[in-house]
C-alpha cells in the first residue's frame, strides 16, 4: 500500500525494494519506504497531529540537551522565602512560570534537568534492548539448533513473567544506582527486536542469493550484515519508537515508587514521587513533571503508531 | 486435545520450574545472599551461625536440592524484618488484591468491548473518533499518573470519594478506574480492529444480502467472530493487571500484595521478595495457561498440535 518502490533508486546490496525480493512476500515486512524517500517528504505527507507531535518531540530534546541555557533558573537554587509558590499565571508572586516546591527551586528549570535523565535513560535502555535483540536474533535464526531453542525459552520465559517483577528483583538485589537501573530497563523489551530479527533471518536465509553468498564462501556475519540487516531496519526503527516511551513510563514508574533514580538526581518520576507528598497544597508539583511525562509518551506513542502504519509492517 | 492440554500444561510447568530456577540463582549471583538479606552487614560469628542454618556453607547443588525441598513442603521461609511465614503474610494480602485485579479486569470488559463496537462501527464520525481517542489515553498515561489525577479531582479537589485504603464500597472506586484504564484501553483497541477485519469479510455482505436484520448481522455474526482475537489478548491484560497492581497499590495505600512486595524491595526483605515472585508468576502462568485452553475450545479451527 505504502510500498513506494517503483519510484525509489535503487540502493546498493539486497534490501527490498530493489527488486530482489518480491513486494509482498511472506515474513518480509516491505520496509523500505522509509529510506528512500526524503524525511522531509515524509513530513509533510504526514497528518498534522504527527506533524505537531514530530516538532513537539524536537522541541523536548533540545530542551534536554541544551537544559543549561534553556532552564531559566538553577534547578537547585533554594529560596525558603518562595516555597511552594503558585505559578505565575495562577498568581505566583515569585514569576516562576510553573511555580517553585518546597524548597522554593524553581519547577519548570527542574522539569528540563529531569527531562535530561529521564530521556537519557530511556534512550539508553531502547538503545541496549535493541542492540541485545538483534544480535540474540541473528544468532538464533543463523546457528539454529541447540542456541536457537535456549534463546527462544528465555524469549518465552519473559514474555510469560511479569517484567516489573524481574525489575523490582534486580534491583533488590544489585542496589539503586544510575547503571543498575539503565541495565535492567535496557532489557524490558528486548524479545521483541530478538523475534523479529529471528524471523527476518529464517526468511532471509532460504532465499536463493542468500545460498549463493553461502556457497561463495560468505560468512555468517557478512550474510547477517548485508542481507539481514538492511531488512529489518526500518521495522527497527519502529520498535525503537514504540518502545521508547514504554522504557520512559517503566523507568518513571520506578522512580516514582523510590526505587529508580535516587536524590540528589531528579528524573520526572521522581519528581512526580516527591511531589505526591505536598499534592494537596502545592498540585503543580505533582502536574507539572506529569504533564511531560505524558506529552512524550504520548507524542512518541502516536509517532510510532503512524510509522508502523506507513511503514506497514506487522509486528506480533 | 488431551494432548495437547499435556503439552501445554508442561510448558507451564516447566516456565514455574525456571522461575524457582531464577530466583534461586539471583540471591547467590552477587556471591553470599547474606549481603542480600543483611544489607547492614552482620558480626562474624553470627554470620558464620547463620551460613550453616540456611545451610549455605553447602555445595551450591545440595543448596538447590534443599530449596526445592523446602518448597515442596511447603516451607517458603520467614520475613526477615517481621519475623514471620511469608506465606501468611501473602496469605493476608492477596484477597484485596485478587477483589481490585477482579473489578478492575470486569470493568475493563465492560467497558472496552462496546467501546470498542461503537469505535469501528461509528469509525467515520465524530463519536467514533473521540473514543477511541479516550482509549488511545487510556493506553499510553501512565498508571501512576492517572491515579494521581483521580485524586487530586475526586479526593482533594470535589471531597467526593475516599483515596486510602479499602474500608468501603466507595474506596474501590478509584483503584478500580485506575488500573482498569489500561485493560480497557487495551481491549477497546483490539475489539475494535478485530470488528473492522470481520465486517469487511464476504460473509457479511452475504448476511445482508440475505436481508437479515443488522442487529443480527452485526451481533450474530460479526461479533461473535472478532471476539475470539480479543479473548486471547485477555491474558496479556491480567499480566498488565499485574504489573499495574502493584503500582496503584502503593499510590491508593490498598493492602494487598503488590504493596506488600513493593515494601519487600524498599525494605530489602529478601523471603517476602522470593515468595513474591513465585506467586505473582504462577498466577500469570497459571492464566495464561486457561487462556490457551479456553482459545481452543471456542476456537475449533486452531490447530491443536502446540
Amino acid at each position: 500500500m505504502n510500498y513506494k518502490t517503483d519510484s525509489s533508486p535503487a540502493e546498493g546490496g539486497y534490501g527490498p525494494g530493489t527488486g530482489m525480493v518480491p513486494a509482498g512476500s511472506p515474513g518480509l515486512p516491505p520496509g523500505a519506504a522509509l529510506r528512500e524517500t526524503g524525511f522531509f517528504d515524509r513530513f509533510r505527507s504526514a497528518p498534522l497531529s504527527i506533524r505537531i507531535c514530530m516538532v513537539l518531540m524536537l522541541l523536548m530534546a533540545l530542551a534536554a540537551i541544551f537544559a543549561p541555557y534553556v532552564a531559566p533558573f538553577d534547578p537547585n537554587q533554594t529560596s525558603l522565602l518562595e516555597r511552594n509558590d503558585p505559578p505565575s499565571w495562577l498568581g505566583g508572586k515569585s514569576g516562576h512560570l510553573l511555580g517553585t516546591d518546597q524548597l522554593g527551586r524553581d519547577v519548570l528549570s527542574r522539569c528540563i534537568y529531569a527531562l535530561r535523565v529521564s530521556v537519557g535513560i530511556a534512550l539508553l535502555g531502547v538503545i541496549i534492548g535493541c542492540l541485545l535483540g538483534v544480535v540474540m536474533g541473528i544468532l538464533s535464526g543463523l546457528l539454529g539448533g541447540w542456541t536457537d531453542r535456549n534463546i527462544m525459552m528465555i524469549v518465552d520465559f519473559q514474555l510469560s513473567v511479569p517484567f516489573m517483577l524481574i525489575v523490582l528483583v534486580g534491583i533488590a538485589i544489585f542496589g539503586t544506582s544510575i547503571t543498575v537501573l539503565v541495565l535492567l530497563v535496557g532489557t524490558a523489551h528486548w524479545e521483541t527486536y530478538a523475534r523479529l530479527t529471528r524471523g527476518q533471518v529464517l526468511a532471509v536465509r532460504e532465499f536463493q542469493f542468500v545460498e549463493a553468498a553461502t556457497a561463495l564462501g560468505a560468512t555468517n556475519w557478512r550474510i547477517a550484515r548485508r542481507h539481514i540487516l538492511p531488512n529489518i531496519a526500518s521495522p527497527i526503527i519502529v520498535l525503537l519508537t514504540l518502545n521508547f516511551p514504554s522504557i520512559l513510563l517503566l523507568e518513571s514508574s520506578l522512580s516514582f515508587l523510590g526505587i529508580g533514580v535516587q536524590p540528589p538526581t531528579a528524573s520526572l518520576g521522581r519528581m512526580v514521587g516527591e511531589g505526591r507528598d505536598y499534592m494537596m497544597n502545592a498540585w503543580w508539583l505533582v502536574m507539572s513533571p506529569a504533564s511531560f511525562i505524558v506529552l512524550i509518551t504520548l507524542g512518541m506513542q502516536l509517532i510510532g503508531d503512524w510509522l508502523r502504519d506507513v511503514i506497514d509492517v506487522r509486528l506480533t | 486435545m488431551i494432548r495437547f492440554i499435556g503439552w501445554r500444561f508442561g510448558r507451564a510447568v516447566l516456565t514455574v520450574f525456571a522461575v524457582l530456577v531464577a530466583v534461586f540463582l539471583a540471591a547467590r549471583l552477587t556471591g553470599n545472599p547474606l549481603d542480600v538479606m543483611y544489607p547492614d552487614g552482620l558480626p562474624p560469628e553470627e554470620e558464620q551461625r547463620l551460613l550453616v542454618h540456611y545451610g549455605l556453607d553447602k555445595p551450591i547443588p545440595e543448596q538447590f536440592a534443599n530449596y526445592l525441598r523446602d518448597l515442596s513442603r511447603g516451607h517458603f521461609g520467614d520475613s526477615l524484618r517481621e519475623k514471620r511465614p511469608v506465606v501468611d503474610m501473602y496469605a493476608e494480602d492477596i484477597g484485596a488484591t485478587l477483589k481490585l485485579s477482579g473489578w478492575a479486569f470486569l470493568v475493563s470488559i465492560a467497558f472496552g468491548v462496546p467501546i470498542g463496537m461503537i469505535g469501528a462501527l461509528k469509525r467515520r464520525t465524530g463519536v467514533g473518533r473521540l473514543v477511541m481517542s479516550v482509549a488511545f489515553l487510556g493506553y499510553a498515561v501512565p498508571h501512576f499518573i492517572i491515579a494521581l489525577s483521580l485524586i487530586l479531582l475526586f479526593g482533594f479537589y470535589l471531597h467526593w470519594l475516599p483515596t486510602t485504603g479499602n474500608a468501603t464500597a466507595w474506596h474501590y472506586i478509584l483503584p478500580t478506574a485506575t488500573l482498569a484504564a489500561h485493560a480497557f484501553a487495551s481491549i477497546a483497541r483490539h475489539t475494535r480492529s478485530s470488528l473492522l477485519d470481520v465486517l469487511s469479510q464476504d460473509f457479511m455482505r452475504t448476511a445482508r444480502a440475505k436481508g437479515l436484520e443488522e442487529r443480527v448481522v452485526i451481533f450474530k455474526h460479526a461479533m461473535r467472530n472478532s471476539l475470539i482475537p480479543v479473548v486471547t489478548i485477555l491474558g496479556l491484560q491480567i499480566l498488565g493487571l499485574i504489573n499495574g497492581s502493584i503500582i496503584i497499590e502503593t499510590v491508593f495505600a490498598w493492602p494487598g500484595i503488590g504493596r506488600l512486595f513493593v515494601g519487600a524491595v524498599l525494605k530489602r526483605d529478601f523471603p517476602v521478595l522470593q515468595f513474591g515472585v513465585i506467586c505473582f508468576a504462577s498466577i500469570v502462568i497459571l492464566v495464561n495457561f486457561l487462556v490457551d485452553i479456553i482459545y481452543v475450545i471456542i476456537d475449533p479451527r486452531i490447530r491443536t498440535e502446540a
